[in-house]
């Protein structure tokens, strides 16, 4: 017909994954974005309670947090009363905690349209830490007026939100890429991770201020990458002091596992569909 | 020769090797204690390397399984070229490697021009977005850009002929109209290689009739299609050369009557590697989602005289079924009917069994259980057929699987005559017949 250029494929198992097609990638771009805003959509869509999940899932949580532990277990946060320090930190962890979670599982869920079709495999982790993104903004909003119903207003430090959440972006794709091609072949890793996203939420100065993790072990604590990411995101939130380790330390740890977690993923590429 | 120039598809030497549970209670190979296992593999394979442990440890070999081994092929510009071979045969195979589903673990591909295949229409889409959302969705998916797709749009919504509808989520439209727009977007990639995966064996009447008009279509305008089927009467009629697959190997290749031939009358007789005679239903893509939940059929065996599971039969001879099946919950019901179809290439259910037939109740007062049907007398044309499956209970029907399995008939060696299965000429049904 009209259109007589014919493109070359050569397809060589000695030469998978070697090169990064990132020709390939950008001819696919419009495909990352189409597939970004139409899940969107079609998850908003498909239940009107999603829409009211947004805010309630936020909600809920802050209601529980309170009462447990700024009621029943009376943990000291200073001067900030208990429901404000757990609410400037809500947002943050929502982010992480779906957009970890969805990437990890993006594998599984896409998988039909894996089998049927070929398109650039790295976008999958990608897309659905995306597409966290529109609620995650919804539910900073909404933390934001509810601290402020309580008599606290951001300062300049809110713009520090920025770099958190592009590093929690960074953290989740890498946990993405480096699990999901796992997942997808042994079966009960879901499960498990499924069991980590739900106590990771004590592992980080979400329930309680850092202050109070005993001495002794505040050096392993700050180990884990997210702890750092949610305190810098509090001090943007309700201010205080931003330290420059609550964007630096994660952002390389980020980096190092987006590194890992890609080649690892590039090089089982060729395992997932026949896994699935 | 040749000019290279003439080539659209050379397969070099293409292997594809998959690791497979040697049997379903080998669950373990899927659990986190795997891990250990996929992780020290190159650790282990390096210790082999090294003579440390003997040569390739006789667990590994068990679990490996090759779908192809060492094909190679050319297929011309502007042919329409055949692909057959049993169940297992890895035809899906190759045409997933041609269409970069899967990645192959020997050899090299060369493709001249843009492929295309009739699986992927409509992929992608998705009930909750409108036509309009669902064109660029699959238009994107196979490479296309948005400013290709914004020139194309208007042509693309006139050809689907769901204009009026366009805006409007596909779960509101006609099964009908699905189809019309997954062809509509499907004719503007203009593929120069068409992929054909028994289609016309799957799918409704109206999806199937599409992919026939396709296929004519795009072999007319002198593209290239590589085409799966079972049925040999359309091989002989489009394609002017073949191959035929056996056990992943080249068995046959040359032009498509002979490799006709030779399937129906060298290779119909041999068992598989992979012949299990059990499908797995429990996750099966021929389900009809709409049904509740109530039941499930969880998995057939087809079973030979000799009590031998297996997809291969003898025209004629007995052919058992047995299909599991799991409540949800106690249910009583003391009349279910469970119904087997036998359907063939064309779509035409070529004979029904259902217990309701020989009036017999199958009372389920277990969770689980097992139903068994035996078949005599089935004369049926040599061939592959698909096998649909339903079950009612309480009154409703429960569970529905559309080619559930597909099982596959030869003749009995005594009648080999040179005659072409579901050829215009032949019927659907061999009669034991004496002549004088
Ligand atoms: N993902 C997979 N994992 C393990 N084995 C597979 C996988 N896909 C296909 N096979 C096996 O490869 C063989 C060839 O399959 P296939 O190419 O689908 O055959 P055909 O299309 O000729 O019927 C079959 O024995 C099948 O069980
Ligand atoms: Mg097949």
């Amino acid at each position: 017909m009209q259109n007589s250029e014919e493109p070359v494929t050569i397809i060589d198992a000695n030469r998978r994954w070697k090169r990064f097609e990132l020709s390939e990638l950008l001819r696919y771009k419009d495909l990352f974005r189409f597939r970004v805003i139409n899940q969107y959509k079609a998850q908003q869509r498909q239940t009107v309670l999603s829409y009211l999940w947004v805010f309630l899932d936020p909600a809920i949580n802050i209601l529980f947090f309170t009462i447990v532990f700024g009621g029943l277990v009376k943990v000291d946060t200073n001067e900030t009363p208990y429901v404000v320090f757990n609410t400037a930190s809500m947002a943050g962890w929502l982010f992480l905690k779906n957009a970890m979670n969805f990437s990890v599982l993006s594998l599984n869920a896409e998988k039909i349209l894996l089998q049927k079709i070929y398109f650039p495999r790295i976008m999958i982790p990608i897309i659905p830490v995306v597409v966290y993104l529109p609620n995650f903004l919804i539910q900073l909003i909404l933390s934001l007026v509810l601290i402020a119903f309580w008599g606290f207003y951001p300062g300049w430090e809110l713009f520090y939100v920025v770099p958190q959440i592009f590093v929690m972006f960074l953290l989740s794709a890498g946990f993405g890429m480096l699990i999901s091609s796992f997942v997808v072949q042994f079966r009960d890793l879901e499960l498990i991770w499924r069991y980590f996203l739900q106590f990771a939420v004590y592992l980080i100065p979400v329930a309680y201020p850092i202050e109070s993790v005993h001495e002794a072990y505040q050096g392993i604590y700050t180990l884990n990458p997210m702890v750092y990411l949610i305190e810098g995101f509090r001090v943007a939130m309700i201010g205080g002091a931003y330290e420059l380790k609550f964007f630096i330390y994660p952002l390389v740890f980020s980096l190092v596992l987006l590194f890992v977690g890609t080649l690892i993923y590039k090089s089982r590429e060729p395992l997932i569909v026949d896994a699935l | 020769m040749n000019d290279y120039r003439d080539i659209a598809v050379s397969i070099e030497g293409i292997s594809k090797r998959y690791r497979i549970l040697k049997s379903l209670q080998k669950q373990s190979d899927r659990s986190v204690f795997g891990i250990a296992h996929a992780v020290t593999l190159p650790i282990r394979r390096m210790s082999e390397i090294f003579g440390l442990t003997h040569f390739g440890s006789s667990e590994d070999e068990d679990s490996i399984f090759w779908a192809l081994k060492n094909v190679n092929l050319e297929i011309k510009k502007g042919e329409v070229f055949g692909i057959i071979g049993h169940n297992g045969a890895g035809k899906s195979t190759l045409l997933k490697i041609l269409s970069r589903i899967t990645a192959p673990t020997e050899g090299r591909i060369e493709i001249h021009g843009r492929v295309s295949s009739l699986l992927e229409v409509g992929t992608g889409f998705h009930p909750e977005l409108t036509g309009r959302e669902n064109i660029y969705m699959n238009g994107t998916l196979h490479g296309m850009s948005k400013r290709e797709i914004d020139q194309k749009l208007d042509d693309i919504v006139d050809f689907s002929g769901v204009s009026k509808y366009i805006d409007m989520p596909i779960k509101r439209y006609s099964s009908g109209m699905g189809v019309r727009l997954g062809f509509a977007v499907a004719a503007f990639l203009e593929p120069q290689i068409l992929i054909v995966d028994e289609v016309l064996a799957v799918g409704d009447a109206d999806f199937r009739r599409k992919c026939g008009n396709k296929m004519t279509e795009v072999s007319r305008d002198g593209k290239t299609v590589i085409l799966v089927s079972h049925n040999m009467g359309i091989i002989e009629n489009m394609c002017s050369n073949a191959v035929v697959l056996k056990s992943g190997k080249i068995d046959h290749t040359g032009s498509a009557a002979e490799c006709v031939k030779h399937y129906l009358f060298e290779s119909a007789d041999e068992s598989y590697l992979n012949d299990t005679g059990i499908q797995d239903l429990t996750e099966h893509v021929g389900r009809k989602s709409k049904f509740d939940q109530l039941m499930k059929l969880t998995y057939a065996k087809v079973l030979n005289v000799d009590k031998q599971p297996t997809f291969f039969h003898k025209s004629g001879d007995p052919i058992e079924f047995e299909i599991g099946y799991r409540f949800a919950k106690e249910v009583r019901d003391e009349n279910c009917e469970f119904g087997i179809a036998i359907k063939n290439d064309l779509g035409v259910i070529v004979s029904y069994f259902s217990n309701y037939m020989v009036n017999m109740d199958v009372d389920t007062a277990e969770k689980e259980g097992v139903v068994r049907c035996v078949v005599r007398g089935l004369f049926l044309e040599t061939g592959d057929y698909w096998v649909n499956l339903r079950c009612r209970c309480a009154s409703i029907w429960s569970d529905s699987l559309i080619n559930a399995f597909r099982i596959s008939i030869s003749a009995k060696k005594s009648d080999v005559i040179e005659r072409i299965p579901l050829s215009p000429e032949s019927g659907l049904i061999v009669a034991d017949q004496s002549w004088s």
